[in-house]
């Protein structure tokens, strides 16, 4: 499993990429959306975990930015933000939010499950 | 009208006497006149029976005095008899002349009555037109309203209020060409509105300004009696303060929109600084206490870390409502739960606050009572009650949660053993920042805004919470009535929907 961390927060980026190593995960990270979606093409990942507010390229552009690319546009995105409107914006682009602070385990297993749909190779990005 | 009125037997009395009243004259004159003109007086007396009596007592009149006459001083004295060819003449030619008096005298009163009749008749109609006039002045002039009736060419009519407008009075501005009171442009559209109305024949209504005063006419049509307009009455209020006022408010509602959308943004970074250090403490935290290279002295700290990060997480949380309560920008995503699966999560929550003082925790929830909620808030309302009891109840005492359905609703129960609620605390227990007595606050920390989002997330759910309590330290009972669905199909009924854990 290979997971893109899109997170303006170096902290957050460095706490989730240990915490994911531990259990296995390997991991990248992007400080923006625009670095995020150049990666993502390099490189596709299985899941990508998605923060809101961020310089250069925000959650929503990098949404609408990855949909329009072929080779990553089935990659399903959880969004982890601190934004008070965070689960309404989530929710608007059909996206599940953790509000954060997210529970650890509670995110390792929205992207084991997210994970999960995708790798089957069925093109159901949507959870049931 | 009162001679008409007169009873015919006075009337014919009248007559009588006027006729003996000529014939004494004519006695009394006698020796001066002798046989000469002895019709003289009764002449007089038929035209006045006629005026008095009408043709009738004219013509009575006019027998009576030929009779009379004859009788008296026509031949032979003191009787009718042996008169001469010329006598009888004489008499004939009287009475055809007495009739003809008597016609005449009785048109002459006929004509003088009906005269008398239509200026009494005139006199009460100007009387009552006064009465009308001053009435409907009186009218025109109690409203703050300008009214001015206007014609294409002039003012026909205007009240007080109209004419004070233009320094003048109703008197002063009737019959003045109306255009030259206004300036030419104002004129000419005003113009442009009367023959609108003259046109369609419909009340118009419209604002315009004059001398730094802004106005709110109404046009209406007056019709004549062809059904053409030939007149409007313009209704007119001065609105200039009202208009300022709109003005002010619009331009304080515009900063106030500004103010609360710059809160609102305020919020959000609020938060989201707010949250995101505590993300990295308490993920650090957590992800240290599992580590394999963490030594087991350091445990003790991470937790300790881990759960006062938690309790601030939702200190921030619980602001934020606050703020979405406020605001009224408080969303729900409502499917169909089960009050078992969110009573379960808020139990796991709970569960080690209320190990660590030792209470016993029990649930009496049975699976499958549903309600339409948001799963993540319903299960907060219920972690909130919960919470809310562990920290009001002192060691080895008992939380209990209970849910039953009735015939409309599903009642969620949370019954403790603690401190209870004074009684006059009770009505303001669901106020935002309201506990107790602020030396609780201290021994039991919060903000106390956990009842307040309880009740607006129950309250959004259309359903409602109430508490009881028997008094100090006698425990307290929190109970959430929600509204079951109508009707749920069997395929709904288990799709309780994990919420997210915050």
């Amino acid at each position: 499993m290979f997971v893109l961390i899109v997170d303006d927060h170096p902290d957050s980026n460095v706490l989730m990429s240990e915490f994911f190593r531990m259990h296995g995960v390997r991991t990248a990270y992007a400080e923006d959306g625009e670095t995020a979606l150049r990666q993502a093409l390099a490189t596709p990942p299985d899941v990508i975990l998605l923060d809101l507010e961020m310089p250069v390229l925000g959650g929503e552009g990098f949404r609408a930015r990855q949909l329009r690319e072929p080779a990553v546009a089935h990659v399903p995105v959880l969004c982890v933000s601190g934004r008070y409107d965070a689960e309404e914006r989530a929710r608007r682009l059909g996206l599940t939010c953790l509000v954060k602070p997210v529970a650890l385990d509670r995110l390792l297993a929205e992207v084991r499950r997210l994970g999960a749909s995708t790798s089957g190779g069925a093109g159901d990005r949507r959870a049931p | 009208m009162t001679r008409r009125g007169t009873a015919p037997v006075t009337r014919y009395a009248a007559v009588v006497g006027l006729v003996a009243a000529a014939t004494a004259l004519r006695a009394l004159f006698d020796p001066l006149l002798g046989s000469g003109v002895p019709f003289v007086f009764h002449f007089v007396a038929i035209a006045l029976s006629a005026w008095t009596a009408g043709l009738s007592g004219g013509i009575l009149a006019t027998v009576a005095s030929t009779v009379t006459v004859g009788f008296f001083f026509i031949g032979p004295r003191l009787t009718l008899g042996a008169l001469t060819g010329a006598e009888v003449a004489g008499m004939a030619v009287f009475t055809a002349s007495g009739c003809g008096l008597a016609w005449l005298g009785s048109r002459w009163r006929a004509s003088e009555l009906r005269l008398a009749e239509s200026r009494d008749l005139a006199e009460r109609a100007a009387a009552e037109l006064t009465t009308k006039e001053r009435t409907l002045t009186a009218l025109m002039d109690a409203v703050a309203e300008s009214i001015v009736l206007f014609d294409r060419d002039v003012v026909l009519a205007a009240n007080t209020t109209a004419a004070a407008r233009f320094d003048t009075t109703p008197e002063g501005l009737r019959g003045m060409p109306w255009r030259r009171q206004l300036s030419p442009e104002l004129a000419a559209a005003r113009a442009v509105r009367q023959d609108e109305v003259y046109r369609t024949g419909q009340p118009l209504r419209f604002e315009d300004e004059r001398a730094g005063r802004h106005f709110e006419h109404t046009f209406y049509p007056v019709f004549g009696d062809g059904g053409a307009v030939t007149a409007v009455a313009a209704f007119s209020r001065d609105v200039t303060d009202r208009t300022r006022l709109e003005d002010a408010l619009r331009a304080r509602a515009e900063e106030l929109v500004r103010a609360n959308r710059l809160k609102d943004e305020f919020l959000a970074t609020l938060s989201h600084e707010l949250r995101t250090p505590l993300h990295a403490i308490l993920g650090w935290a957590d992800l240290l206490a599992v580590h394999p290279d963490t030594p087991p002295s350091l445990l003790l700290g991470l937790s300790t870390i881990s759960r006062n990060a938690r309790i601030q997480a939702h200190i921030v949380d619980d602001l934020l409502d606050v703020s979405r309560i406020v605001t009224g920008s408080f969303r729900l995503a409502v499917t169909i739960v089960d009050v078992h699966d969110a009573a379960a999560q808020a139990l796991d929550a709970v569960r080690p606050a209320a190990a660590a003082k030792h209470l016993e925790l029990r649930a009496q929830v049975p699976p499958g009572l549903v309600v339409p909620a948001d799963a993540v808030r319903l299960q907060q309302v219920v972690w909130n009650l919960l919470a809310n009891a562990v920290k009001f109840t002192p060691p080895g005492g008992e939380v209990v949660i209970a849910a039953q359905a009735t015939a409309d609703e599903v009642e969620i129960t949370v019954r403790d053993t603690g401190a209870g609620i004074p009684p006059d605390f009770l009505p303001r227990i669901f106020e935002r920042f309201s506990q107790a007595d602020s030396s609780l606050t201290r021994a039991h920390g919060g903000l106390g805004l956990g009842l307040a989002i309880v009740r607006h997330i129950v309250e959004l759910h259309g359903g409602t919470v109430t508490a009881e309590s028997a008094g100090d330290g006698r425990g307290a009972t929190f109970v959430v009535r929600l509204p079951r669905p109508a009707s749920i199909g069997p395929e709904l009924r288990h799709d309780g929907q994990d919420g997210d854990a915050r």
